[in-house]
């Protein structure tokens, strides 16, 4: 990992289309701008993280059953049957 | 292959969708294929690369139209999409079944949805950065249209 010092307003480039900003600094929280290519996403780890949980709890083998769903009423617009 | 659904459509069992950065927890997933399941309202989201890897996908509109999970433009853009109102922009979101297959346990992943562009067949999971949608909102509740709870 690549340590740098920045002070406010400084800024970091990388691979020539990134460019973080520091753009406030206050107490323990700092504040970011980044701009980048539409084509690159950028996201808070922890979001990033906890999606990535998600999806790992949530992907299965396909040979598992879907949840049975008859004893529910409707279905939003469609009919169900009885 | 094709198959009918009960309206008479007839159409092709599966598509294909290119996900250009793959799926958080299956980075190097980019290819998956999406089909409707045998039970309304669910789809399925097969990896065409590791067979055995699949998610079970939610039309959210289906089940309440005022979905909104206010995705920001670059989720669009980076899909070569125009907005939210581009006809070609699809919703689905990640049920969370549990191994017991139980509908009081199933949950759905309201807060970042996978958003498709249904002409260019790319697709991308958006990582909803507001806090107003559940990562596990309870599918029953849905159904019974507790929008309370949104």
């Amino acid at each position: 990992m690549l340590i740098l010092s920045r002070r406010k307003d400084e800024r970091i480039v990388i691979d020539e289309h990134i460019e973080i900003s520091i753009i406030d600094i206050k107490g323990d929280q700092v504040r970011l701008g980044i701009s980048a290519p539409s084509s690159v996403k950028i996201f808070r780890q922890e979001v990033f993280l906890n999606t990535q949980k998600e999806n790992e709890a949530a992907a299965r083998s396909q040979s598992r059953a879907l949840p049975d769903l008859s004893g529910l009423k409707d279905l939003g617009k469609k009919e169900k049957p009885e | 292959m094709l198959i009918q659904d009960q309206n008479q459509n007839i159409y092709a069992k599966e598509q294909v969708f290119s996900f250009p950065f793959g799926i958080p927890a299956f980075g190097d997933l980019v290819k998956w294929a999406l089909s409707a399941s045998s039970q309304i309202p669910f789809y399925t989201l097969r990896s065409v690369q590791e067979n055995d890897i699949s998610f079970v996908l939610l039309d959210p509109k289906s089940l309440f139209p005022d979905y909104d999970p206010a995705l920001d433009k670059s989720d669009y853009s980076i899909l070569h999409l125009d907005s939210s109102e581009d006809p070609r922009a699809r919703l689905f979101c990640i049920t969370n079944i549990p191994p017991d297959g139980s509908l009081e346990n199933t949950t759905v992943n309201l807060r970042a949805p996978l958003l498709f562009n249904t002409e260019k067949c790319c697709a991308a999971q958006c990582l909803g950065m507001n806090d107003h949608w559940e990562i596990r909102h309870s599918l029953m509740a849905i159904m019974q249209e507790d929008l309370s709870l949104c």
